[in-house]
C-alpha cells in the first residue's frame, strides 16, 4: 500500500482547506499549520483556513517528475504569494506552460494528486489553477 | 578538555556500483584503514546514511557493519539521518564521544547506494527531504524547489544563465584530477549552456549526480592519536545551524553554522585556506560562497578565482552520495592538511573549512580542520 488511509484523512485540512497558522503575538502566518509561528516562534498561535488566491511571483516547468506523477509531466512549480501572506510553493493545474507569467492571479483548487491504484485510495490536494476572466 | 584529531580516512569512487551492497561498500573503505582501525581499537561506528530504508530495505547498518567487519562486540554502532546532512551529523556524534571522554576512537563511515533505481523513483525517494504534510503530497521534487531558488537569485542580482556555468566548469576541472570522482571530465561553457532542462532554469550541469558511494575517517582523542597516525589534524566543535526554507535566495542556515563554527576557534572567514562547500546545485554553491561576506551579494561564484573551492570536484563532479558526502568532504579535507590528497591540490593548506547541509539546505553544518 503506496497511501496511508490515516495520514490522508490527518493531513486533511492542509491539503483540502489550506489550513495554516496565525500568531496572534506578530500578525504572521505560516502554512501548512504547524503550533509553533516560523517568524517569531511563539506558540501563540491559531488555525486559520487560507483563501488560497494569490499571484505567481516566479515558476518552473520541471521535466523530471517523480514515479507516481507521469501523467502530471511536465509539472509546473509556481512560487505564489498568496492574499493572505505567505509564500508557498505549489503546482499548477489547468495550464499550458507557455500560458503562465509571474504576476498571474491563481486561486487554489483540490485536485487528484496520486493514487494507490490495487487498493483504490486516492490522494486529493490543493493546486493552483490561474485566474481567468469568468471564472 | 579532551582534544579531537582525525587520524585517517578512505574514500572510495563515487559511481554506479550496481555489483556492490552496503556490506560490500563498508568493506572496501574499511579494509583500506585495516592498519589504522586494527590499531586504534575503536569504540564506536557512526554511519552515515540518508535512504538505506528505500533504497537498499535495511535499517540497523551500523549493526551490520559490526557484525560483517568483525569490529568486537564492544563497539557501539550508531546511524545519523538527517537527509543530505548526515555526514556532519555523524562527525558531530563522533566528535561529541571522544571529546565527552566516552570514546577514545571513533570510526565515522558514510555509505549511499543511489544508483539502485530509474531516477524518477529516486526522485521520489529524496523528496521525502521535504515537508510531508503538504509539499511531498502535492508532488514537489528537490529539483523544482531549487529551480525556483536560482530563478529567484537570478531575479534579485541581474545574472543570466552564464553566471552559474563557472561552477560546474571549475568543478570539473578538478574532478578530472581526483581519482575518486565520478565524473571525471572536463566540460565548457557551450555544453553547459545546451544541456538537458531539468527543472528551467536548471540545466543538468546545475545539478550534482546522485551515486553510489563510500567513505570512511577516523577520529582519536590526543591521547590516541598519536599511536594511530604521524599527522595532527584537529577537528574544532561542529556547529550547526536550521532553518525553515522560505524560498529567498539567502543561506542564513550556511552563513550560521559557517560562523559558529569558526567562532568556536577564534578564527575568521579571511584566515581559512581551503573551502569544502555542499553544492548540490550551482545556486547553492554560489549562495553559500555569498554567506562567507568575501564577495559582493549575489556574486558568490567570484570566490572561485581567489581562494581554493572543493578542489576534489565537489558534489557537482566528485558526485553526491547523498548522506556519505560529509564524510567525503572530511576525507578529501584530511588529504589536503596532510599533503597526500590525489588530485588537484595547493600548497601550505593549515585551515580547512568544511560546510555540509541537506539538499536544500534547510540544515547545515560546519567544522574547521587545522593542523596542528
Ligand atoms: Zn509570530
Amino acid at each position: 500500500m503506496r497511501i496511508s488511509v490515516s495520514r490522508v484523512w490527518r493531513n486533511r485540512h492542509v491539503n483540502y482547506r489550506m489550513r495554516a497558522a496565525t500568531c496572534k503575538s506578530c500578525g504572521s502566518i505560516t502554512f501548512p499549520y504547524q503550533p509553533v509561528c516560523s517568524r517569531c516562534r511563539g506558540r501563540n498561535v491559531e488555525p486559520v483556513d487560507l483563501r488560497g488566491t494569490g499571484r505567481i511571483v516566479s515558476y518552473t516547468v520541471n521535466y523530471q517528475y517523480r514515479e507516481g506523477f507521469d501523467r502530471q509531466a511536465p509539472q509546473i512549480v509556481a512560487l505564489v504569494e498568496l492574499d493572505d501572506g505567505p509564500k508557498v510553493l505549489g503546482v499548477l493545474t489547468d495550464v499550458e506552460p507557455e500560458e503562465v507569467y509571474e504576476g498571474q492571479r491563481v486561486s487554489a483548487v483540490l485536485r487528484r494528486v496520486s493514487a494507490d491504484s490495487y487498493h483504490g485510495i486516492i490522494y486529493y490536494a490543493l493546486k493552483f489553477r490561474p485566474v481567468r476572466d469568468g471564472s | 578538555m579532551v582534544k579531537v584529531f582525525l587520524t585517517a580516512a578512505s574514500t572510495f569512487k563515487v559511481g554506479r556500483h550496481y555489483n556492490m551492497g552496503f556490506g560490500d561498500l563498508a568493506a572496501e573503505v574499511i579494509s583500506s584503514l585495516e592498519s589504522s582501525v586494527r590499531s586504534s581499537q575503536i569504540d564506536a561506528v557512526v554511519v552515515a546514511s540518508a535512504y538505506p530504508e528505500k533504497t537498499g530495505d535495511q535499517v540497523m547498518l551500523a549493526s551490520k557493519v559490526v557484525t560483517q567487519m568483525g569490529l568486537g562486540d564492544r563497539v557501539m554502532g550508531l546511524r545519523t539521518e538527517q537527509g543530505d546532512a548526515s555526514g556532519l551529523v555523524a562527525l558531530a556524534v563522533g566528535y561529541s564521544l571522544v571529546r565527552a571522554g566516552l570514546a577514545n576512537n571513533v570510526l565515522l563511515l558514510g555509505m549511499e547506494k543511489q544508483s539502485e533505481f530509474p531516477s524518477r523513483r529516486l526522485n521520489d525517494i529524496v523528496a521525502q527531504n521535504l515537508d510531508e504534510v503538504y509539499a511531498h503530497g502535492v508532488g514537489l521534487t528537490n529539483h523544482a524547489v531549487a529551480a525556483i531558488l536560482m530563478r529567484e537569485h537570478m531575479k534579485r542580482y541581474g545574472h543570466d544563465y552564464e553566471y552559474y556555468a563557472s561552477w560546474p566548469i571549475t568543478m570539473h576541472e578538478n574532478g578530472k584530477q581526483n581519482p575518486h570522482a565520478y565524473l571525471d571530465f572536463k566540460v565548457n561553457l557551450e555544453t553547459v549552456k545546451s544541456a538537458q532542462v531539468v527543472s528551467e532554469p536548471l540545466r543538468l550541469f546545475d545539478l550534482a549526480p546522485r551515486a553510489d558511494g563510500a567513505a570512511a575517517v577516523l577520529l582519536s582523542s590526543d591521547e590516541f592519536a598519536p599511536k594511530v597516525s604521524d599527522s595532527r589534524v584537529e577537528v574544532g566543535p561542529v556547529c550547526s545551524s536550521t532553518i525553515r526554507v522560505d524560498y529567498e535566495p539567502r543561506l542564513l542556515s550556511a552563513a550560521n553554522s559557517m560562523r559558529y563554527a569558526l567562532d568556536a576557534v577564534g578564527l575568521s572567514m579571511s584566515d581559512v585556506d581551503l573551502f569544502e562547500v555542499h553544492d548540490s546545485y550551482s545556486v547553492m554553491a554560489s549562495m553559500i560562497l555569498e554567506e562567507t561576506g568575501l564577495t559582493p551579494p549575489g556574486r558568490g561564484l567570484e570566490l572561485l578565482q581567489h581562494i581554493p573551492i572543493n578542489l576534489g570536484g565537489g558534489l557537482k563532479a566528485r558526485g553526491y552520495p547523498g548522506g556519505a558526502t560529509g564524510i567525503y568532504q572530511l576525507a578529501e579535507m584530511y588529504g589536503h592538511l596532510t599533503g597526500t590528497f590525489q588530485g588537484r591540490k595547493v600548497e601550505n593548506v593549515e585551515v580547512g573549512l568544511v560546510q555540509g547541509m541537506s539538499d536544500l539546505g534547510e540544515t547545515s553544518l560546519a567544522t574547521v580542520l587545522r593542523v596542528m
